[in-house]
């Protein structure tokens, strides 16, 4: 009898061992997987790859893939690139239409249908009011630049005056001293190409990381999603935290790249079309979309609304919206207020 | 079932519970040796273990556009000095979340903390 009870305990002693490992890993699927990480300096910030893989060479394969396609398609966008298509088309203003390929025309006009829809807060030709602003040279200038001078750029700064020509692929600036920039949308875009890169390569868990434009695969490799932490812009740590799989998180907020005037005037660098000056109603705007392109669209566009708006906005675009407003106040859309964890 | 065996059944129950507990609570966990990993153009150069970093402890990292200076606390890092143009690094103040990295982009130096106890994959910002 005793040893039967002795081998009964046995068992039980083991089985709760089992469990409590199998406990701890969560999901033994899990430890087949590899994570690969890699980072990348292109469009001036810092671009992480992170990979979720059984077949690490696969990986590796499908990351040269993507780093060459987006090292491909930046040469075309990037507007501080000499001969990207971009520059040949500011070089032209006023002058000639200029042929492009099939990507910087697609990402032209998909810019310009953004400006329509956002009443012209989305604005690729916000190039010369940004130069005025002198972002590119960092941020040593600690003072607001002069009225005329925002006032003069403000002139050149219409997306109307950018004419498409689709059937012969041409982009024309209007007027002498136009310029388009980008960047509110070609890093978006340039990560969706990679995405689609990796996901022809059949892998299914990771993201793309560039300078805080997220894109993701699909859940962790586990089936668990990805807990992504929001920054709170006046303090430490995170405000909340945004469980996602298989789309894109972009964040814009005015704490990143600012100075403040000797007045205590907080310039940073999303500026308004309309104003010329730095946008005044959030401090920062997170947005979930199904894809990096328009996440980055609509997270410097939404910025410029009032929340109220900016809700109004998300829902018709069909993302989620998480706004931090100038007065510290939270708002969102009701999706968002359905997955997100408040920390603060 | 003698006395004795009920004994037996009650020890090895809590051992089964104690040991179990224990395993699930302290082995490989997130909270183990959080670690504050430096990459110099995208090549991990430098590791060290958090705990041990104090605020003495100041390395400097040689990138393409010169030298950057990272100091090194018990929850994180933060860049002292850089040769870099627009001082971004140095603005940015401490990298203490295991979710976040920050960098020096024209020296191409990065730092990130790996492991610690946050239950978070990435930051937004």
């Amino acid at each position: 009898m005793r040893k039967y009870t002795l081998l009964c305990l046995l068992l039980i002693l083991t089985t709760t061992l089992t469990a409590c490992k199998f406990l701890n890993d969560k999901n033994p699927v899990e430890d087949e997987y590899t994570q690969i990480r890699r980072t990348i300096f292109p469009m001036d910030t810092i671009l992480n790859f992170v990979i979720q893989t059984k077949d690490e060479q696969k990986a590796n394969e499908a990351i040269n893939a993507a780093t060459k396609e987006m090292d491909r398609l930046e040469n075309m966008l990037s507007a501080t690139i000499e001969a990207s298509e971009v520059t040949l088309i500011n070089n032209n203003a006023g002058i000639e239409p200029v042929k492009v390929s099939l990507e910087t025309f697609e990402v032209i006009e998909k810019s310009l249908y953004y400006s329509e829809v956002t009443k012209g807060k989305f604005d690729i030709t916000i190039a010369p009011l940004l130069k005025v602003y002198n972002w590119r040279e960092g941020d040593k200038t600690k003072e607001k630049p002069p009225q005329e001078d925002i006032e003069e750029a403000k002139k050149l700064v219409n997306y109307k005056n950018v004419l498409l020509d689709k059937e012969n692929s041409t982009v024309f600036l209007k007027h002498v001293g136009m310029e388009i920039d980008l960047g509110g949308i070609a890093k978006g875009y340039i990560i969706d190409k990679a995405v689609d890169i990796l996901k022809d390569f059949q892998l299914e868990y990771g993201y793309v990381n560039g300078g805080g434009d997220i894109r993701f695969l699909g859940p962790k490799a586990d089936g668990s999603p990805w807990r992504i932490g929001v920054d709170n812009p006046r303090g430490q740590g995170n405000i909340a935290i945004v469980p996602v799989e298989g789309k894109s998180i972009v964040t814009s907020g005015d704490y990143e790249r600012f100075f403040l005037t000797e007045e205590g005037e907080r310039i940073h660098h999303i500026i308004d079309p309309h104003t010329g000056t730095s946008a005044k109603y959030a401090q920062s705007v997170t947005v979930l979309a199904q894809n990096a392109t328009i996440a980055d669209i609509l997270s410097t566009s939404l910025f410029m609304f009032p929340a109220e708006e900016s809700i109004n906005l998300a829902k018709l675009f069909g993302v989620e919206v998480f706004i931090i407003a100038i007065d510290g106040e939270i708002a969102m859309t009701e999706g968002m207020e359905n997955i997100v964890t408040l920390t603060q | 079932m003698k006395k004795g065996d009920i004994v037996i059944v009650v020890v090895v129950l809590i051992l089964a519970l104690v040991g179990g507990s224990i395993y699930y609570f302290n082995s490989g966990g997130p909270e183990d040796g959080a670690m504050i990993v430096v990459e110099v153009n995208g090549v991990e150069i430098d590791r060290k273990p958090l705990v041990e970093a104090d605020r003495d402890l100041i390395e400097v990292y040689q990138g393409p556009a010169g030298e950057t200076m990272v100091q090194f606390f018990q929850r994180g890092a933060r860049v002292l000095e850089s040769d870099c143009p627009d001082k971004i690094c140095i603005n940015f103040g401490m990298m203490d979340r295991p979710a976040l990295n920050n960098a020096c982009l024209p020296n191409r130096v990065v730092f990130r903390i790996v492991g610690g106890n946050e239950d978070l994959d990435i930051n937004t910002r």
